[in-house]
């Protein structure tokens, strides 16, 4: 059974909780690495086969919230977030690859600050999708397993472009992160994490604001946002759509 | 939506969103009509309002979906009057500036939490489609008005000015 096949009515009985705070819900899934900030060198995850809740899906600060509201993920939901942290390995790949070739220019422009920061977002977003694989008892996704409908720069690539370019190159990469996580979100049975994988989403969108700030200033954002249809975030440059 | 299959938590959260929306229009709208604004500013808080009027008419016709019955949305008259008497403290750019972005905390967190309490597609869809959005005008706001890198820009989108419930 993967999501897309639930009826709305067995996805009902799958919602997560809602007893507890959202904001609690969130620290026992987003609660500090312990996983070496993505580096784990693991073997493949195993998705084959449903995850079993092994009771501690929501991390300590379950509590009182992992009874019957507390279903288990379904091999759907694993599936999904196995994607989620090949997005982010995916993304850390660039962010490095670009702040170690293109140190000096970057450097000069005053955008390593931000880079390193938005980079070490998606190191931390890895480990936290990491965290609820572990959760379910499945193996964490290595940090060189990366997404395979992202093809990667080359290194005279990264090399050449200009640096107004390169960051135009990580909006879009922002953006379409973003367009993925909107997109992973309805596919999603298991509540927490919905939540979590929102949290991350949500963090992607500030770093695609942040990314046309450096590139055009408020002007830039303002034509994104007017762009945007229905005021709302769309999905056409999904990873999940490639 | 056939009618048989529609959760009633979903019905109560298109409601409860659909009229937080209308409450953010109007704070914003009231804050824009003290005229305090930089162009720059003004614009920024202008076009956030007209996103959160977008999003009250998407959860009017999701509700409009889940419930034919449903009356139409009305804004929240305890936000209401909570942005109102802030309003009226706030004096000056800054403190307006101030207001505008924790009409914007509350609007990002609800909708993140709500990704999280939807029960069925449409639903889902919908908040997740708004949360990115309501994230990017806190983050516009706290660039604003100057606020450390590190409060801008957190590991994972904040939820605890969220405006749901328990």
């Amino acid at each position: 059974v993967v999501a897309d096949e639930l009826d709305p009515t067995r996805r009902s009985l799958l919602r997560g909780a809602g007893a507890v705070g959202a904001a609690l819900l969130a620290t026992g899934l987003l609660g500090c690495s312990d996983d070496g900030g993505g580096d784990d060198q693991a073997g493949p995850t195993t998705t084959s086969q449903p995850a079993e809740d092994d009771g501690e899906a929501n991390g300590p600060d379950r509590g009182e919230d992992g009874g019957e509201d507390g279903a288990a993920p379904l091999a759907g939901d694993v599936d999904l977030a196995v994607a989620g942290v090949t997005f982010e390995n995916t993304t850390v790949e660039l962010y490095r690859g670009l702040l170690d070739q293109r140190a000096a220019e970057l450097s000069a422009a005053g955008l390593v600050p931000l880079l390193e920061r938005l980079r070490d977002h998606h190191v931390e977003h890895a480990a936290s999708l990491n965290r609820f694989l572990r959760q379910q008892g499945l193996d964490p996704v290595p940090s060189d397993r990366l997404f395979a409908g992202v093809t990667p720069l080359e290194e005279d690539e990264l090399a050449s472009l200009a640096v107004p370019d390169l960051v135009a190159l990580l909006t879009e990469r922002e953006d379409q992160l973003t367009h993925s996580y909107v997109d992973t979100l309805p596919r999603l049975t298991h509540a927490p994490l919905r939540l979590l994988v929102a949290t991350v989403g949500a963090t992607e969108a500030r770093h695609v604001a942040a990314l046309d700030l450096e590139a055009g200033g408020t002007a830039a954002y303002l034509a994104r946002a007017a762009s945007l249809p229905g005021g709302r975030y769309p999905v056409e440059q999904s990873l999940l759509r490639g | 939506v056939s009618r048989a299959q529609v959760d009633p938590a979903d019905v109560a959260l298109a409601t409860r969103m659909g009229g937080l929306e209308l409450s953010f229009v109007a704070a914003h709208q009231a804050l824009l009509d003290r005229g305090a604004l930089g162009s720059v500013e003004s614009s920024l808080v202008s076009t956030f309002a007209s996103h959160h009027l977008a999003h009250a008419s998407a959860f009017q016709t999701l509700l409009r979906r889940l419930d034919r019955t449903a009356p139409p949305l009305a804004s929240d008259p305890d936000l209401d009057a909570e942005l109102a008497l802030l309003g009226a403290a706030a004096s000056g750019r800054p403190a307006l500036l101030a207001l505008a972005h924790h009409i914007e905390r509350i609007a990002a967190a609800s909708a993140t939490v709500a990704v999280e309490r939807a029960v069925d597609e449409p639903t889902i869809r919908l908040v997740a489609e708004v949360a990115p959005v309501e994230a990017q005008h806190v983050f516009l706001l706290e660039t604003v008005l100057d606020r450390p890198i590190g409060e801008r820009l957190a590991d994972f989108e904040s939820t605890d000015a969220h405006r749901l419930g328990d």
